[in-house]
């Protein structure tokens, strides 16, 4: 349903749709979208389907929650930009409407916040001076993982980064992305979003900003079905070889090409990626092309099938705004020790700098992730929450 | 002296997604601004007649052609619709 709802043209939604089976719950099928956000996306593939009137006054309230949060996320990105840029700060906009705008209803993709990448991090102070001045408020004048939350003067949720993705526990992998992000000027464009002009990155570093983000997620408390769907959306339209080119540079330079193929398999597979036969991909052998060679080589089936359930997992754990125990690099107690240190680090920016502190932190750390990872697991003992994070662990070192 | 023509605005655009139907302003627009306004199929219907310049007249004959109702509710209703559209700045004459 969610490959007929992504396809652009009337023709290839009703060649999937012919192909999707007859024998669905919808009314389960109406709530698993919701708890995965995509839930405007297929609707109206959920709507051709004989659905109860209660089943739709549910969805009818929802997608227009949806479409109002998106135009109201729209006027906050455009008079936020204009602000900063009035005042001589080049901005622009992270995922949000950048991605929305490849969708065939913009409007579908559901948005929490808006999310606003200084090209300067220099000029985070200025900005903050610029925004409060205008009405804007962050309420515990944190800076935690280069970002700070704003309360717009409408009581929305704006967030204003330093940097393209928080950082990860690999030093030079930090180094590569922030010296890769620290220069974007000429890979900024205009772009028009359902008539509202707004910056988004071109192609390339687009595409390299979705995956370091998804990546991150991935290895924290995973993500959900509607990053996966912003990924066939981006590819299933045409982009300039020149800008794949770019952006599997970046990927081999990160070392991230396993995480990219199970990615595109995944999404090739069960989301309609490539399915119209528009876009920039296509499927041959154990290949994924696209005009100007390969893209990637595709991972067994059996990973793909285990990525795919850990997405699932992870919309959960999104859908309960809780964390859940991150991916570890190995399965001793020295990768725990340091991805604590690391969560640590994350969480309490500066307390975490004084080293008296640390102990303390990490207690507190751990109970968090014990409680949440409980909650979320429906009582599981914490012996059982460290089972499955190191099963996590153990598709992640496939993947990196 | 013959009838004005009208025509939307292009600081407004109409998204219709499945039943619901909204009027967005995305250019300075003054008290507009920011809003997002819920239309009905009425309005909807005038908003479609004047995205090309026409005159009310034109409207009320084509809503006729389009619905069925008593003498002189169609017309009230096009005009009611035409002249809230005029008093907001979505419709100009031409």
């Amino acid at each position: 349903m969610i490959a007929e709802s992504l396809c652009v043209s009337a023709e290839s939604r009703t060649e999937v749709r012919d192909k999707s089976s007859d024998d669905i719950d919808i009314h389960s099928l109406i709530l698993l979208a919701k708890e995965e956000s995509v839930l405007s996306i297929v609707y109206e593939s959920l709507r051709a389907l004989a659905i109860d009137d209660e089943d739709k006054a549910f969805m009818d309230f929802t997608n227009k929650g949806t479409v109002t949060d998106f135009w109201q996320f729209m006027f906050i990105a455009r008079d936020t930009l204009g602000l900063l840029s009035k005042n001589g700060i080049n901005a622009v906009i992270l995922k949000g409407a950048s991605v929305a705008r490849l969708y065939p209803v913009p409007e579908s993709r559901k948005s929490t916040d808006v999310d606003i990448l200084l090209e300067n991090p220099e000029d985070f102070e200025k900005a903050d001076r610029i925004l409060k001045n205008a009405g804007y408020v962050n309420e515990d004048h944190s800076y935690a993982n280069h970002h700070r939350e704003y309360y717009t003067p409408d009581k929305r949720v704006m967030e204003l980064h330093s940097m393209a993705v928080e950082p990860t526990d690999n030093v030079k992998l930090n180094k590569y992305v922030s010296e890769r992000f620290a220069s974007i000027g000429s890979e900024i464009e205009k772009k028009k979003v359902l008539s509202v002009v707004l910056p988004v990155f071109t192609d390339g570093l687009q595409a390299f900003h979705l995956l370091l983000h998804m990546i991150m997620h991935f290895l924290g408390e995973g993500f959900g079905l509607k990053l996966l769907c912003d990924w066939v959306v981006f590819w299933n339209r045409k982009v300039e070889d020149g800008e794949v080119q770019k952006f599997l540079e970046d990927v081999k330079n990160c070392g991230y090409e396993k995480f990219l193929a199970v990615l595109t398999g995944v999404c090739i597979r069960y989301l309609g990626l490539g399915v119209d036969g528009t876009g920039s991909l296509t499927e041959s052998g154990n290949y994924i092309y696209y005009s100007g060679g390969v893209f990637c080589e595709r991972l067994s089936s059996e990973t793909e099938d285990e990525f795919m359930r850990e997405i699932i997992e992870g919309g959960k754990h999104k859908k309960s705004g809780t964390e859940r125990m991150v991916a570890l690099k190995g399965d001793g107690i020295l990768d725990y020790i340091r991805e604590f240190h690391h969560q640590t680090i994350l969480s309490f920016p500066k307390a975490g700098r004084t080293i008296i502190a640390l102990p303390v932190l990490y207690v507190i750390v751990l109970y968090r992730f014990l409680r949440n990872n409980r909650t979320v697991r429906g009582g599981q003992s914490a012996l059982g929450i460290l089972k499955s994070a190191g099963e996590r662990s153990r598709l992640a070192r496939k993947l990196f | 002296m013959s009838e004005p023509k009208y025509q939307t605005q292009p600081e407004f655009i109409l998204r219709e997604i499945g039943d619901e139907a909204v009027l967005v302003p995305v250019g300075a627009v003054g008290e507009l601004e920011n809003s997002i306004i819920n239309f009905n199929e009425t309005y909807s219907f005038i908003w479609k007649q004047f995205e090309e310049p026409h005159t009310i007249s034109e409207a009320i004959e084509n809503a006729r052609r389009e619905y069925e109702a008593p003498e002189g509710v169609i017309e009230e209703q096009v005009k009611g619709a035409v002249d809230e559209l005029i008093k907001r700045g979505v419709l100009k004459a031409v």
